[in-house]
């Protein structure tokens, strides 16, 4: 599935980030290469689209210097031989950190987290029992909550804007059945002030991208909003300056 | 105090516990009813707030989502039994890799076809055809990206068994067994190989059984 949301890119560039596209790479590859003496982390997919940003947030949160590859999803090129080997299943992202390869988000958040544990925000807990807290959230995300934010706003936001018809039957079911996750999310914030526990972690973070979506472009603010506890983590969250720096590179 | 394991009739519970099997950790299980609906009680609901199985509780603690039960019992106890996630970051980076592969691109067809063939009449509604036949399409697609990945490597995270083959095990059992759909194993030479390295765990034979 992937959970890829992809809407007319433009072209933004912004100091030590370039981002390119394949096609006009080759005057941006002169400014990288002065820009970038070091190994970065390259992120190849679309800085607007949800999974890319997910990993994108953890790397700003932990400082770790990027590069972002252009993956043009309205042509397919996530379907083309050349990206296939990066990713066989056809979905952005993919990491390429020097040797090592890495793809699946919640998988590459993971890795960083541990990779860079003692930089910046703690994001995993600070026992092992938090850690396991962390990962019930973040399975939490990716099984409750991912897949109804996805439909609706495909049927929403995606598909409109390629000129098919969304099913709005499908959207009220999903926003009944998210509903009803979110009444526990409610509780569970009402008791602690992030999903794992008394700091914010990577399972305040997965829910970063899908719910800016959910809000802004789907118009569905008001199951956040009504929720007091969901609407004050959310602000919090989203407040914070490595996602207000995504925000600024994606150009919402 | 032994962990309590919640639903071990059902797969997400043995991802689990083949865990627990393969780490050493002795276990109980708490029967929970699918079919009368015990995992809406209000008593279930306190410990997995999405009634959903499996929950575990160890002592004071409790812990849901089977994959995330299996990733802190795999740390907790690493020096223990079979190691499931690999020497070094890079190595249990690519565990997680294909453990959330897994999870987004394997399970939602397998479950699909698992509710529709196996649980339908007994939950009482009736079975989708259309959504078997495409989930089962899609499923063999994910396979046949397994089958390359398994002709390179002996399993799915590296050379080594490991939380993202194991992840496996439960919905594929259903699959061979009582979905009758072995043949979709047996059809690619390297699942095949793997399938049959990965069965025959003496964690997985013990398990299977409950």
């Amino acid at each position: 599935m992937g959970g890829e949301f992809h809407v007319t890119t433009t072209m933004c560039f912004r100091e030590n980030f370039v981002y390119i596209t394949p096609s006009k790479s080759s005057l941006k590859r002169a400014e990288i290469r002065s820009l970038n003496n070091k190994m970065v982390v390259k992120v190849f997919g679309p800085v607007h689209a949800a999974c890319p940003q997910r990993v994108l947030a953890c790397l700003l949160e932990k400082d770790v210097d990027f590069e972002i590859v252009h993956v043009n999803l309205d042509q397919g090129e996530h379907k083309q031989p050349d990206f296939l080997v990066r990713q066989p299943f056809g979905q952005v992202p993919a990491i390429e950190d020097g040797d090592f390869r890495l793809f699946e988000s919640r998988a590459i958040i993971r890795y960083y987290a541990a990779k860079y544990a003692e930089r910046g925000p703690n994001l995993l807990g600070k026992t092992l029992e938090e850690r396991a807290l962390v990962d019930q959230w973040l399975e939490v995300e990716a099984h409750n909550f991912n897949d109804l934010v996805y439909t609706m706003v495909l049927q929403l936001v995606v598909l409109p804007r390629m000129g098919q018809p969304g099913d709005l039957a499908l959207v009220h079911s999903c926003e009944q059945k998210l509903e009803k996750v979110l009444d526990i999310y409610e509780q569970r914030l009402s008791n602690s002030k992030y999903l794992a526990g008394e700091s914010f972690t990577l399972a305040d973070l997965t829910h970063l991208p899908g719910t800016r979506y959910l809000m802004n472009e789907a118009k569905m603010g008001h199951l956040i909003t009504e929720r007091k506890h969901i609407n004050a983590w959310w602000e919090d969250i989203s407040s914070r300056p490595a996602w207000k720096k995504l925000m600024n590179l994606a150009c919402f | 105090m032994v962990v309590k394991v919640y639903g071990p009739a059902y797969a997400s519970p043995k991802r689990v516990m083949v865990c627990l099997a393969e780490k050493g950790i002795e276990f109980e299980t708490v029967t929970v009813d699918l079919i009368k609906g015990e995992h809406r009680n209000p008593e279930y609901l306190k410990l997995q707030p999405f009634g959903a199985l499996p929950v575990i509780q160890d002592g004071d603690y409790t812990l849901y989502e089977s994959r995330a039960i299996i990733r802190y019992y795999a740390e907790k106890y690493k020096s223990q039994g079979t190691d499931l996630l690999g020497k070094t970051i890079e190595e249990r980076g690519v565990v997680e890799q294909w453990l959330e592969v897994e999870a987004h691109n394997f399970h939602p067809p397998i479950y699909d076809m698992t509710v529709h063939i196996l649980f339908a009449s007994k939950l009482g509604f009736p079975s989708d055809e259309k959504l078997i036949k495409e989930s089962e399409e899609k499923l063999g697609k994910v396979l046949d990206i397994y089958e390359k990945r398994l002709s390179e490597s002996k399993y799915l995270g590296g050379d080594f068994f490991s939380l993202a083959d194991l992840s496996h095990l439960p919905f594929t059992q259903y699959l061979v067994g009582p979905m009758g759909k072995e043949y979709m194993i047996r059809d690619r030479k390297n699942v095949s190989r793997w399938w049959n390295e990965i069965s025959n765990r003496p964690s997985w034979k013990k398990i299977m059984q409950f």
